[in-house]
């Protein structure tokens, strides 16, 4: 052994390795600069990915009021079962190892059929549930088309198991809930509207929006639920609340480490209707038992349209949070097509066309008020025998006869005086023919005849003046709205003002901010914005219509201690059925009250009824007497509204509640007095107060005797 | 001239001494941080029981740095017998004990040891007596193909445990060794050659080119090529690394602060071994390259301080054991940091002085006791 000999220690070999220590620090610390200070970002931002998952928070609808702030649609909390795919992916990853299960979907792309590796997130979903499943006794699997499309398509959003799980369920559920990363119980708000089928043609409804939406939120992503019908349709942008969304720091397995950031989700700005929830509710009960029909009310200072109502009805709370396939199957069957709002579609309107066609008579100068018009029971137009209703006609007559007996030849002859020319023009002020502006969709603009109109639907056809005649009762191709003929009505009651019909207030966010303004009083057109008749000649067809109901057609429309105005009509239509052409007459009655300061304009439209008179009128009444009973202070108990069912049994004739006689031309008492009688107070008011005479209904000639309800 | 015992103590190389304790005493500090949140009480304690053993490996660093290294050479033969049936025993069912799927543990009363930590240290005193003893042969063939066969001993047992990591270190430190020893330094160059050759295959041929070696199977194959791409299997096998470089790489400059790390905490670094062999991954998150260079700084300073005072050593046999150990904590150091920053394969091995583990901390205490012990009997003994 060579010790205690220092020649023996080998320095240079001593040296090499102090430089190859130095070397490898050399190397660590460069590599460690390379990760940490060059690609030091990178790595943050996987760290992020990795740790981190988003999620998104459903915005609450706003509230839709009434004027006076009744809430007619809200939301409550619906508790879902959510499968957050994204996570249970990852979880299944974990616990697999890294493997994924794979499956070979056929994809279309570009119209070509493809078959794409995917994963297999239906059988990962499975197994995540299985157990759960099992112990809750849920039957049912998830969709798997519904689950491969989510997944595809927005995976970042949880996919909605099961909605609105009671909460029965909903305790046996967080008990069992294994702890599957990726599956959770959320309160998400939800609509409810809180009085049924309650002005459910104005409210509409919300459903899930379509595959290729157009509306998407603020994070890219679409809204849950968009407004399909309605004002929810119409107001979706205001109504929609801005998303909010959480981020959630995840631990290696996909359990919630702790929230890192929240947004809170806003709601919406609430919409405040015109609409008077008593005034509606008054309606909706008067409408009850019609089958189908609108009645509109209007207040004719403002426009504002205090109530609107279309039967036969539905409960948008179906629609909630699904609708399902039976439910969506009875109602787009059903052939009295509960989903259309009748106040929007067009009818012909028969002899509530006069007071228009007086007005353009007046103001064209053909008649003055006091001129008179022999009308016979028959008039020649261009050698055409044009008849009235009445055999022997009314003689010789003024305008105020002839609106309160509706005369149809008084009225050919003032039609084809004034000619087509002034009627369109008149027509067109009122809006004929056009949209009302009103903020409802779909609205129907009905039809507005003349030379024009028949050059576009049959070009080898003339306008002639027998063509003029028709129109001037309202027959032949003439189409309006409900709401249209409200807006004559309206101008008739306020001096000729043609105002915009006003159906929301205003829009406020939840501080009370007004966000949008619907102002009063607002002109249909402000280029036209008054009918442009004289004052005298506007009170000469006003005093015509307070004919009308104190000893005319329609006197059974009378309000005791209210002077009423008004206009019967019946437009004589047929409906096909199996072939065969069945009459189904369009009857209306529509005017203001009270006389000398009109507070409202109201319209009762009904099909299948046997004349305006005698269908119409009672209704009419009816609505009325209740308002202003109202309007005293009686007590209007909202309560949750059944849909009213459609139907054809046609006629809904009731007798004159002030005990008037029927009007002379309504086909009426055919058969004797039908031994039901139902009272036709549709308050929950019981108490009777339509002065002693209740209502008896009449059936039509040959149909099958019937007992229409005008309760539930 | 004897060194009474104060002069002794007086000797004693302090900075290295710093060094060591200053690395020490920041491993309980990281191991608690790496621990703190884990679920399972005995992770949790495990800081605790790191401050246990570092008194007792300052025993055994002042119970070799007094007793004069020369000593333990006459018995050198019985160590490396010692250690050898240490290395045996472990395999024997009721002595070894079996944890995380390797059975590298052994009980003696109170205290339970691995004993191919034990054998690391022993095998560096019985090389260095071998190749004393080898005389003026040291430099021929014979000498190296003998010490390969001496090597293979203990690397066949531990890998049957099996710990690739450890029997991984015996190969440089044999090298080394071997080096300093006067060896001629082709046979060392060709070996280093054919390995260089072997790792440059698995890149260009394996990693880059896709070919395939006879005898080994796919996955096999597939943990090469991870090997120089993690993202190949982010989700399984490339787990560990990519955890540990996110890890280290979010930590930036100065790191998120201690406790901080979020990998760590979250557990995306594995808990069973944030603590020990990734334990630089938790320091690299929570202290950033600043903190990360102080460690491998120290580390460094420290092998270069080993290999001062076998410069300075009285004869050979003491350069041979400071070199011996220089090259076993230099293997530690390197592959351990190596493997979390992707410079080196994954291989279980620890961190010297940071990373938990009782027996291997007294083990490394010893064996710079040893260097310390060289130091002291230097040449140059007047003061």
């Amino acid at each position: 052994m060579l010790l205690d000999d220092d020649r023996n220690i080998p320095l240079g070999r001593l040296s090499f390795l102090a430089l190859m220590v130095l070397a490898a620090v050399g190397i660590l610390i460069s590599r460690l600069y390379t990760v940490q200070l060059a690609q030091g970002e990178a790595y943050t931002q996987k760290l992020r990915t990795q740790t981190t998952v988003a999620t998104r928070l459903s915005p609450a609808r706003g509230a839709i009021t009434d004027r006076n702030g009744i809430a007619l649609a809200e939301n409550r909390a619906s508790f879902d079962i959510d499968f957050y795919l994204d996570e249970l992916q990852r979880n299944y990853s974990r616990v697999h190892r890294g493997r994924l299960p794979m499956t070979r979907v056929q994809v279309k792309r570009r119209g070509e059929i493809k078959e794409v590796e995917q994963v297999d997130i239906v059988k990962i979903v499975n197994e995540a549930i299985e157990p759960i499943a099992r112990s809750l006794g849920f039957s049912n699997r998830p969709d798997e088309r519904e689950i491969r499309e989510h997944y595809r398509t927005q995976k970042e959003i949880p996919y909605q198991f099961r909605t609105d799980v009671d909460f029965n369920t909903l305790a046996q559920f967080s008990e069992r809930n294994l702890g599957v990363p990726g599956i959770d119980i959320v309160a998400r708000p939800v609509r409810r509207y809180n009085f049924g089928a309650f002005a459910s043609h104005i409210l509409g409804y919300v459903g899930k929006p379509d595959d290729n939406s157009e509306a998407k939120a603020e994070d890219d992503y679409p809204y849950e639920t968009v407004g399909r019908q309605g004002i929810e349709a119409r107001l979706d942008s205001k109504l929609q609340g801005k998303p909010g969304g959480k981020i959630l720091r995840v631990n290696y397995r996909g359990y919630v480490d702790r929230e890192e950031e929240v947004k809170p989700p806003t709601v919406g700005y609430s919409v405040k209707l015109t609409i008077d929830a008593r005034i509606q509710y008054i309606v909706e009960q008067a409408m009850r038992g019609v089958g189908r029909g609108a009645a509109v009310i209007m207040d004719p200072k403002t426009g504002d349209v205090l109530a609107m109502c279309s039967v036969p009805s539905y409960d948008p709370n179906v629609f909630i949070p699904k609708i399902s396939g039976d439910n969506w199957k009875s109602l787009i069957g059903d052939p009295t097509s509960p989903l259309t709002n009748r106040a929007l579609s067009s009818y012909p309107p028969g002899s509530i066309y006069k007071p228009f066609i007086s007005l353009a008579a007046l103001k064209s100068g053909a008649i003055t008020k006091d001129t008179v018009i022999n009308s016979p029971g028959v008039v020649y137009i261009g050698g055409h025998p044009f008849k009235d209703w009445s055999p022997g006609g009314q003689g010789a007559i003024k305008l105020l006869d002839g609106l309160r007996m509706s005369c149809n030849t008084f009225f050919y002859q003032a039609g084809v005086r004034t000619g087509i020319k002034a009627i369109d023009e008149l027509g067109d002020i009122v809006g004929f023919g056009q949209s009302t502006g009103i903020d409802l969709s779909p609205e129907s603009k009905g039809i507005m005849p003349g030379p024009d109109y028949l050059k576009k639907v049959s070009p080898r056809e003339r306008w002639t003046e027998a063509y003029t005649a028709n129109v001037s009762i309202g027959q032949g191709a003439v189409q309006v709205t409900p709401v249209q003929m409200c807006i004559l009505m309206c101008a008739i009651a306020n001096g000729g003002h043609t105002y915009r019909p006003r159906l929301i207030q205003e829009v406020v966010d939840l501080d009370g901010t007004q966000q949008a303004e619907y102002p009063t009083c607002a002109p249909r057109n402000p280029e036209t914005p008054t009918l442009g008749v004289k004052k005298s000649d506007i009170e000469a067809v006003k005093a015509g219509l307070l004919a009308v109901v104190a000893d005319g057609t329609g006197r059974r429309g009378q309000v005791e201690g209210v002077k009423v105005a008004g206009k019967t009509g019946t437009a004589q239509a047929w409906r096909r059925v199996s072939g065969a052409k069945v009459q189904d007459n369009k009857t209306w009655f529509y005017g203001f009250a009270p006389f000398d300061d009109p507070r409202y304009v109201f319209l009762v439209f009904v099909e299948g009824g046997t004349s305006g008179g005698g269908t119409c009128a009672p209704i009419a009444h009816d609505i009325m007497n209740n308002i202003f009973a109202m309007e005293k202070g009686k007590d209007i108990q909202l309560t949750y509204l059944t849909p009213s069912s459609g139907h054809f049994h046609g006629v809904v004739e009731v007798q004159n509640p002030l005990n008037a006689q029927p009007a002379g031309s309504t086909p009426s008492n055919t058969g004797a007095n039908a031994p039901a009688a139902v009272p036709a107070d549709t308050t929950t008011d019981n108490s009777n107060d339509n002065g002693g005479g209740e209502p008896s209904i009449v059936p039509e000639d040959d149909a099958p005797s019937i007992m229409p309800k005008r309760r539930n | 001239m004897k060194l009474t015992f104060l002069q002794k103590f007086l000797r004693i190389d302090w900075i290295l001494f710093i060094v060591m304790m200053s690395l020490a005493c920041a491993s309980v500090a990281f191991i608690y941080s790496a621990t703190y949140t884990n679920e399972v009480e005995e992770y949790r304690n495990s800081f605790r029981s790191q401050m246990y053993w570092i008194p007792i490996g300052l025993a055994g660093f002042f119970f070799f740095s007094m007793i004069d290294y020369r000593f333990w050479l006459q018995w050198a033969p019985l160590l490396g017998g010692i250690a050898l049936l240490g290395l045996i025993l472990v395999h024997v069912p009721g002595i070894g004990y079996l944890r995380f799927g390797a059975r590298n543990w052994i009980h003696i009363g109170p205290f339970s040891i691995q004993p191919a930590e034990l054998a690391k240290m022993a095998y560096i005193i019985f090389l260095t007596w071998y190749l004393l003893g080898r005389g003026i042969k040291v430099k021929e063939l014979s000498t190296f193909m003998s010490v390969i066969a001496l090597m293979l001993v203990p690397v066949g047992l531990i890998l049957k445990q099996p710990d690739l990591g450890s029997a991984a270190v015996f190969l440089p430190t044999s090298f080394v060794l071997m080096y300093v020893a006067g060896v001629r330094f082709r046979y060392l160059f060709l070996t280093m050659l054919l390995g260089g050759m072997v790792v440059a295959f698995s890149y260009f041929g394996v990693y880059k080119a896709g070919m395939k070696i006879p005898g080994l199977k796919e996955y096999q194959l597939a943990r090469i090529k991870m090997f120089y791409d993690p993202s190949l299997d982010p989700k399984g096998r490339g787990w560990q690394i990519n955890q540990s470089l996110i890890a280290i790489g979010s930590g930036g400059s100065t790191g998120k602060g201690y406790l901080k790390g979020t990998q760590n905490v979250l557990g995306y670094l594995p808990k069973k071994t944030s603590y020990n062999d990734f334990i630089f991954s938790v320091i690299g998150e929570e202290w950033g390259f600043v903190g990360g260079s102080c460690v491998i700084g120290l580390e460094g300073l420290m092998l270069l301080l080993c290999l001062r005072a076998g410069a300075s050593a009285r004869d050979q046999a003491g350069c041979l054991i400071t070199c011996g150990v220089m090259a076993m904590l230099f293997t530690h150091i390197f592959v351990n940091i190596g493997m979390s920053i992707q410079v080196v394969p994954i291989t279980g091995i620890p961190l010297p002085f940071i990373s938990y583990g009782g027996t291997f901390l007294v083990v490394c205490m010893s064996c710079i006791g040893l260097v310390q012990s060289v130091w002291i009997h230097r040449k140059n003994q007047s003061l």
